[in-house]
Parts: C-alpha cells; sequence; structure tokens
C-alpha cells in the first residue's frame, strides 16, 4: 500500500472527481490539479480502482457490424496507422506511375480528416482563473499574433510563497510559464516552442512556489487558481 | 478465501487470469503504438464486457452501440497514455467506456435522469465465469462496502457513477441544499476508502 501524503479533504475531492460530480470552476481547479500534483492524479487512479467494479455487468455479444463502424471512424494518423487497405492501393498506384501515385496520395491526404483542428487566423484568447470561493482570482488574455500574455489578477492570496503559472495542453502535462505578480499585472511572452500549444480548451493554472519557481519545473503546491482559454 | 484460492482449480484459474491480463496489457501498450492488430484483438477480447458497462449506463442498445464505437475510438487516440505501473488495463478500458459513456448521456441532456431507486443496485458480486478471482474480490469488496453506507449515500454514488448525476443535479432532486449533499457524500467516501483499505 502506498502512503499517501494527501488529506482527507483531498482523498474526498480525488473521489469527487473520479465521480464527475464537480462541475464548473471545482472541476477545473481538480482537472489542473491532476496535472501538477502526482500524489492527487494517483489517488484519482485509486479511486477510478475502486469504483470499476460498479460498472460490471454481464457481457453482452456485440453486433459484427460495429468493429467495421469503429475502423472507418479512426482518425487517420502516420503512415504506420493507415488502413493496410489504402496502403495496398497506394501501393499499386506506385508500381504503374509514381506520378500518378504521388498525385493520387495527395488526394487522399487532403481528403482525409485531419487528426488534429487545422488552426485558423489567431484569434486572441482570454481566461478566467478560478479559485476556491472566487470566480476570478484573475484574468489572461494572450495575442497569437505575438505570443503576449498578458494577467491581471483581481484577488489572489499566495501566503509566503510566489505564484508561478503553468500551461496545460489539452491530455497533457503542466509546462511552466514563469513566476507571476500576486498583486500587479505580468507580461509573459510565450516561448516560440511552446505557441503551438496555446490555443481554445488547454488550461492555465497558478500554483504557490518558492521564490525562484518550483524546483525542478514541478509544480510542488495545490492548483490555487485555473481556468480553461477560450477564443473571443 | 484463503483455502478456496489455493484449491488446484483456483491455482489454475489464477494463472490464467494473470496471462490473460499480461495479453491484455500486451495488445493495449502495442495499441498505444499504432497496432491495429493490436487494437483489433483488444477489440475481440474486451469489446463484449465493456458493451455490457454501456448498456448498464444506457439501458437502450442503440445507445449502448454508439457509445461503444465512440469508447473504442477513445480508446485507440488514447491508448499511447496507458501506464502498464498505474492501472490494470481493464480498469483504464472499463474507466475509458464509463466517462465517454456519462459525456454522451450528458451531452444528450440524460444526465442523472435515471431513478435513484434504479441506479442503486450495486454490482452484481455473483461469481461470473469470465471475471478472475481478483475482479470477483474486488466486486464483492466494493458491493459489502458500498453496503455499509447509508442507503441514501450508496444510491447518490451510484447515481453519480452511472447515471452521470452531479453535485447540483442530486441536490436538486432532494431539495437539498447542495452544501448539505456535497457534505453528506464526502463523509460517504472517506468511509468508503476506509472501509475498501481494510
Amino acid at each position: 500500500m502506498t502512503i499517501s501524503t494527501l488529506s482527507e479533504d483531498d482523498i474526498a475531492l480525488a473521489g469527487e472527481y473520479a465521480l464527475g460530480l464537480l462541475q464548473g470552476a471545482d472541476a477545473v481547479l481538480a482537472s489542473a490539479r491532476m496535472k501538477t500534483d502526482a500524489a492527487f492524479a494517483a489517488e484519482v487512479e485509486a479511486w477510478q480502482e475502486r469504483l470499476a467494479p460498479m460498472a460490471n455487468a454481464d457481457a453482452q455479444a456485440v453486433p459484427p457490424a460495429l468493429w467495421d463502424r469503429i475502423v472507418t471512424s479512426l482518425p487517420q494518423g502516420p503512415a504506420g496507422k493507415a488502413p493496410a487497405r489504402l496502403l495496398r492501393l497506394w501501393q499499386g498506384m506506385a508500381a504503374f506511375s509514381t506520378a500518378a501515385a504521388a498525385v493520387f496520395a495527395l488526394l487522399l491526404v487532403t481528403r482525409q480528416p485531419s487528426p488534429v483542428p487545422v488552426p485558423v487566423a489567431p484569434q486572441p484568447m482570454v481566461a478566467a482563473l478560478a479559485s476556491e470561493g472566487s470566480p476570478t482570482a484573475l484574468t489572461a488574455s494572450y495575442d497569437p499574433a505575438s505570443g503576449k500574455l498578458l494577467l491581471q489578477p483581481v484577488h489572489m492570496e499566495m501566503g509566503r510563497r510566489f505564484p508561478e503559472l503553468w500551461l496545460i495542453p489539452v491530455g497533457g502535462s503542466a509546462i511552466s510559464l514563469g513566476m507571476i505578480n500576486a498583486k500587479g499585472a505580468s507580461f509573459i511572452v510565450v516561448p516560440a516552442t511552446l505557441r503551438a500549444k496555446m490555443g481554445a480548451g488547454v488550461t492555465l493554472a497558478v500554483t504557490p512556489e518558492p521564490a525562484g519557481g518550483a524546483p525542478g519545473g514541478k509544480a510542488t503546491g495545490p492548483v490555487v487558481a485555473a481556468g480553461v482559454m477560450t477564443s473571443t | 478465501m484463503s483455502e478456496a484460492a489455493t484449491s488446484p482449480a483456483n491455482m489454475f484459474k489464477a494463472r490464467r487470469a494473470a496471462e490473460d491480463r499480461a495479453r491484455l496489457t500486451q495488445a493495449l501498450v502495442r495499441t498505444g503504438q499504432g497496432d491495429r492488430s493490436a487494437f483489433e484483438t483488444l477489440y475481440r477480447s474486451t469489446s463484449a464486457k465493456l458493451f455490457g458497462v454501456c448498456l448498464r449506463i444506457f439501458g437502450d442498445r442503440r445507445d449502448a452501440e454508439d457509445a461503444l464505437q465512440d469508447a473504442y475510438v477513445t480508446i485507440w487516440n488514447r491508448a499511447s497514455s496507458y501506464d502498464p505501473a498505474r492501472a490494470s488495463p481493464i480498469t483504464w478500458l472499463v474507466t475509458v467506456a464509463r466517462n465517454r459513456a456519462i459525456d454522451r448521456l450528458r451531452a444528450a441532456g440524460k444526465g442523472g435522469l435515471a431513478p435513484l431507486d434504479e441506479a442503486a443496485e450495486v454490482a452484481d458480486p455473483a461469481p461470473d465465469a469470465e471475471q478472475s478471482l481478483l475482479e470477483q474480490g474486488e466486486a464483492q469488496a466494493l458491493s459489502g462496502c458500498i453496503g455499509e453506507l447509508e442507503a441514501r449515500d450508496a444510491k447518490f454514488i451510484s447515481a453519480a457513477f452511472l447515471g452521470g448525476a452531479t453535485y447540483a443535479e442530486l441536490a436538486e432532486r432532494e431539495r437539498a441544499p447542495l452544501g448539505t449533499v456535497k457534505s453528506r457524500i464526502r463523509r460517504a467516501l472517506i468511509r468508503l476508502r476506509e472501509c475498501l483499505d481494510r
């Protein structure tokens, strides 16, 4: 058995999150915490393990046609993931003419739904970062053209620690965007390597950290404010 | 439990279950690397179980089929994030299927609508030939511990897990303040965890 350092409150929170009872700011905060707090993430996983038997049901015969429906709705990944049928077709074409095959492959590529949403003209984005007891602890606005992120604290309690800002891509882990001011506005120029990750749906989160920031790029404090970026 | 577990028949069963789990783990990990034949193996060995989960949540066969399709597409897309050190393959698969089904239920505006009394039926602890001893033990432990909770709290928990009910919906249905429902469920969760860890 692992020895958890979580309080009873946190254990209950992990259970509420795993059950899906939380909504709004509470759900966003818990989901951001999943990405920054390994002990909390492990407790959520433990709850999933504990609760999974509740979904137990007798096995049911699946209609045979369902497998084909699943295969046709899979996204087209890199070449290794292309369905064998398309690959064989492509190889057949190549035998006739590489030029024709190239054109055909291009058609295939352009007709496939892209697995990643294609970015359109960059639009400014905003997020309201909520904390427990305050719907807006700080606001964020981001200009994708320049990569500038402006943060304006509204009400942020940090105690003796300092706020660090994290970018949490959809389905990814937290990446530090650096320290921000607890009292006044902060400007952050998002590094060029991270700009591709800034888009609608990503979460911004704040954790209290020692001066100079979280050691080793891993958050040490709980998520005290978090919000999801939306296009304006 | 201990005598039964060491009988030759059960030891054989336990070994077979461990082999099944290893095969499933391998199929899931290879699915995460983009291997379609591994994905098909995974589908053939788990879809009947996950269809049972979807049917339990939806009731209606068509809705359950759509949810199952959605679940396997999600499994294909997310398999690379599966970590065998953190979760058993079947728990991971059941969790993905349950979460996708609940998302669909909510998107269709049907979240939290299941009658509380119906939702209260907790996992049937009756032995299932397809289940490993470990799974049977876990299901029995959960259903025993849920049985130790107050009936109302047990219903809340299963309405959330199988019906997608949120705190706000439970409070509305109970005509009780949100804070009251929340603190009841939080206390029940702590008791449930203590009981399961005993």
